[in-house]
């Protein structure tokens, strides 16, 4: 084989490795989470320039730039990666605290322009619109390097290749990729499982940062420059494209889209017979656009879409053995006299560091939950106006007109909304920060509109849970299943226990965006209880829910009740309050107005006549 | 690139003859500096009208926008020689590049609205509309500088007060304020623009009452791409000379007015395109020019970290929980 040909098919392994790194990098961040980082190319400038200018010597006449300086072979390389992992990070932390979908996507991608802005105006610090040229090639260092010199290189870009590979599958197998999954279906869920979801987003944009650093460094290593063409407002369609035609989410699928649109499409112009680089390269930026507004209609997921993750049904779930390995029985059926509890089975056991190990102890004293003198104002409106009480039974229900507050309070006491004064207590200590951390303190909620996540299945929707679980953050992740199989095998034990009481086991392995809207209701449920809250938050878990599963809702949320857990219902349906035998808290104008059990507030005049009026008297009865 | 030294000095505030003071000089240097930012705010103004038209009636973030300027400088270039009112040739420019935005919107946005795309999938597409439309008139005009035919006449100073200004910016400044009066009083008094407030506040609402909203979203996408072509133009004349990626920085003017301003805000729109303008005009006695994209950038994230629904916003923007 000729040297020409030997040359070329390195260059174009070269090509291929380093446009891998980039593209699974990118797609941890777009595919996976969500984060839609257009200015991913930032990342990968930064590895390349950093990479460059400590390869090349100091600053001299034929080029100014800092820090300059000749290290050797890997160190190079190394800083290029944490360059890029920096300059992530300064982007993320601007950008992911104020701003969510489509904003934050043309957010970054303004950013990404402005920085071409400064390096191309601002000569000395990258040599302005010349960049960076004459690197020699590693392991090497020879300024031409020969065939065989050209292939050692080849080695390194496959080593960086299959160092993203090792980080991208260790992320995509671990417990961690279910959040970053959840992350990206519904975030405002996410957080309300408990995720730190703007540390985690921003853990991402420094992992994919890292690759693209990674990349970039061995693309100037390789080629020998870097100038700002090279990363101009359009090259981020050339990994949009990528992910877009191969498939986001997946391995395979960002191999294939690398090999298709910066192979051979960006490779594939060259051979045309043009002649003038310039047009050539529009010409690729041409195919690319078209090709990404076409495989978007025709073929939305890619070629290779994600894969449902299907688990088979063990076997023995239907034996109630199992059940009484793990689960033990709710220990004072008060409430059993008027709740049926169905015979599938009984509440699993969901405060295990709280509860009795025999079962058949003293019911383990529920936590307190007490509003103090909470304001919430939006704008001019005052949503909670000095309201205050405190939850001690078993459910408390909180009942009122619309406009009265009710969901305000909810959002306030499980943190997505913030009090303009007062506070919020469990037990003694008071609730503060985002709803994450108060999921972890205990206190969750569910949503009046199913918020699921979609792309998952109801398995996962349910594991996903488990936000303090190892191999959720990074580091276990990359050590890989060692340090999470355990524990995962637990949660997916009681994933299964939460399934089958929840009467969910047909549909376990279905996405959850095909469920009704019933089921949807239940999985909510489901998932909260899988959070192990002391405080449990329903906003009105029966609307929408009909028939048997209404029903099924009410003997499981009856179960609860007489768990160690406390109940707070929003409901309008004064038939479940009843069921439920709801301490009841009447709200109106954003304050309590009344409280007793259902009864007593029937009893009450003043409510009636100041609330209820003539229109809630058929609710009342 | 915004204007540079040549036509700055045009711009200039007369000196009182034998001035000594440094003070004097900065005075006016500012004074000329805040002339200018009106004239650039008056091109940003435009299109960002144009741009939150679009997001308003359709939600859609239009990265595509600047290709309807780059449209509208190119096909008035064409169209320089059409033996008929100079005028015709601008208007020629706008409405192609209204034609093109309606026409991106039946063919490409509302197909992939209607399947219930998801709104990173339509800033995607409007990016690669973008970068097609510009590969395309790269490949076809090249990297060479064009220009309009302007007589010597239009180009020498009008003193107004203490500014000189051009013809061709004074025409520029003037055609911004029409165009934001016009589009308030439409907005304000007629039943289109009741139609066209209507979609941008509640879509599914305005339907079901009875708003025959594909036409009028189509419409509003035409009026949309004729502001950017309009725009265009406009950056074309005040610049004198312009290439197919003279418009290129608009791109972060546009979008940094639009945010500061408050997404889908009219006035907003407004307010921005000055801020943007004339920050870029005064920092660029500190800096060098070619660093006014960097401003307006800089402006964007301060505004992003401090007040992101805009400094006229409501709210529109979609924050973190």
């Amino acid at each position: 084989m000729s040297n020409g040909f030997l040359y070329y098919a390195a260059a174009i392994l070269v090509y291929f490795g380093t446009w891998l790194i980039a593209t699974w990098g990118f797609d941890l961040q777009f595919g996976h989470t969500r984060v839609v980082n257009l200015g991913f190319i930032a990342s990968q400038a930064a590895g390349a320039y950093i990479a460059g200018v400590l390869s090349i010597g100091p600053s001299n006449a034929s080029g100014s730039y800092i820090l300059g300086a000749t290290l050797a072979f890997p160190l190079p390389i190394l800083f290029g990666a944490i360059a890029g992992i920096v300059i992530s990070a300064l982007i993320g932390l601007v950008t992911l605290a104020r701003l969510r979908d489509e904003h934050f996507a043309i957010v970054t991608l303004v950013i990404s322009v402005g920085m071409v802005t400064i390096v191309s105006s601002y000569t000395p610090l990258f040599n302005g619109d010349a960049g960076i040229a004459g690197i020699p090639v590693p392991p090497s260092n020879s300024l031409v390097a020969t065939v065989s010199q050209y292939w050692a290189f080849v080695v390194v870009v496959a080593v960086g290749a299959v160092i993203a590979f090792l980080v991208t599958r260790q992320i995509s197998r671990s417990p961690l990729a279910r959040q970053l999954h959840a992350i990206r279906e519904d975030t405002v869920a996410a957080e309300a499982v408990g995720i730190a979801t703007r540390r985690k987003r921003l853990m991402i944009m420094c992992v994919g940062g890292g690759l693209g650093g990674l990349s970039g460094a061995l693309l100037i290593e390789g080629i020998g420059a870097w100038n700002t063409s090279s990363w101009q407002i359009f090259e981020i369609l050339v990994l949009l494209a990528a992910v877009a035609i191969g498939g986001a989410g997946r391995m395979a699928g960002v191999i294939l889209g690398v090999a298709l649109v910066p192979i051979l499409i960006a490779q594939g112009v060259t051979f045309l017979p043009i002649g003038n680089s310039q047009i050539s390269q529009n010409l690729e930026f041409v195919i690319i656009s078209v090709v990404e507004i076409v495989v978007l209609w025709v073929r939305p997921m890619g070629i290779l879409p994600e894969k449902r993750n299907i688990r088979a049904i063990p076997l023995d779930l239907e034996t109630p053995q199992v059940l009484s390995r793990t689960v033990h029985e709710p220990p004072v059926a008060r409430n059993s006299e008027v709740i049926k509890v169905s015979s599938s089975g009984v509440a699993p056991n969901y405060r295990v560091e709280s509860a009795p190990t025999n079962g058949h102890g003293p019911r383990p004293r529920a936590v307190a939950l007490t509003v103090d003198d909470v304001t919430v104002r939006f704008g001019g409106v005052e949503a909670l106006r000095h309201c205050s009480f405190t939850v001690t039974a078993d459910s408390t229900a909180i009942i009122g007109p619309n406009g009265a507050g009710k969901s305000t309070l909810l959002a306030t006491i499980s943190g997505a909304v913030k009090a303009t004064t007062g506070r919020i207590l469990l037990g003694d200590e008071e609730l503060r920060g985002p709803v994450h951390q108060r999921v972890t303190a205990g206190v969750v909620r569910t949503f009046q509109l199913p918020h699921e996540f979609g792309h998952m299945t109801v398995l996962e929707n349910l594991m996903v849970a488990q936000q303090s679980q190892p191999g959720t953050n990074l580091a276990q992740a990359l050590i890989g299943a060692r340090a999470w199989r355990r524990t995962e095998d637990a949660v997916e034990a009681r994933a299964w226990e939460t399934i089958r009481w929840l009467g969910l086991i047909r549909v376990v392995n279905n996405y959850a965006e095909t469920l009704s809207g019933g089921q949807k209701k239940l999985l909510e449920l489901g998932r909260a209880l899988m959070c192990d809250p002391k405080i449990l938050l329903l906003d009105e878990p029966f609307a929408g829910v009909a028939g048997e599963l209404a029903e099924r809702l009410a003997s499981r949320l009856a179960e609860l009740a007489n768990s160690s857990m406390r109940l707070i219902i929003v409901e309008h349906e004064m038939k479940w309050v009843e069921v439920l035998k709801s301490d009841v808290v009447v709200m109106a104008m954003g304050t309590m107005l009344a409280r007793g059990s259902l009864s007593h507030i029937r009893e009450m005049e003043d409510v009636k006549d100041a609330y209820l009026g003539r229109m809630h008297e058929g609710a009342m009865r | 690139m915004p204007p540079t030294g040549k036509l700055k000095s045009v711009f200039a505030v007369p000196n009182a003859p034998g001035t000594r003071y440094e003070g004097v000089i900065l005075f006016n240097q500012i004074v000329a500096a805040i002339g200018f930012g009106i004239v650039t705010a008056s091109v940003i103004g435009i299109a960002v009208l144009g741009f939150d038209l679009t997001f308003a009636v359709s939600n859609v973030i239009n990265l595509g926008f600047v290709a309807f300027m780059l449209i509208g400088q190119f096909i008035t270039y064409v169209a320089r020689d059409v033996p008929l009112h100079p005028w015709s040739s601008i208007l020629a420019g706008c409405l192609v590049a209204g034609v093109a935005s309606s026409l991106l919107h039946t063919g490409i946005i509302r197909p992939f609205q209607r399947r219930k795309a998801p709104g990173f999938t339509l800033v995607v597409i409007t990016l690669a509309v973008y970068a097609l439309v510009s590969s395309v008139f790269s490949m076809i005009f090249g990297s060479s500088e064009y220009y309009f035919p302007v007589s010597l006449a239009e180009t020498r100073g009008i003193h107004i007060g203490a500014f000189i200004v051009t013809q061709p910016q004074l025409g520029v400044i003037a055609t911004a304020f029409a165009v934001v009066l016009v589009t308030d009083l439409v907005l304000r008094w007629t039943g289109i623009g009741r139609t066209v407030r209507a979609i941008a506040d509640d879509r599914e609402l305005a339907i079901s009452a009875g708003v025959r909203s594909s036409l009028v979203t189509t419409s509003i996408w035409f009026v949309s791409g004729a502001l950017g072509g309009l725009a265009g133009v406009c950056l074309a004349y005040t610049q004198v000379n312009f290439s197919t990626t003279s418009a290129q920085p608009y791109f972060v003017f546009i979008v940094a007015a639009a945010f500061v301003g408050g997404a889908g805000e009219m006035y907003g729109a407004a307010i921005g395109a000055l801020i943007i303008g004339i920050s870029i005009e005064l920092l660029s006695l500190m800096i060098p020019p070619d660093l006014s994209p960097v401003v307006a950038f800089l402006i964007l994230i301060v505004v992003v970290l401090a007040r992101p629904e805009g400094i006229a916003g409501k709210g529109r923007v979609r924050l973190a929980e």
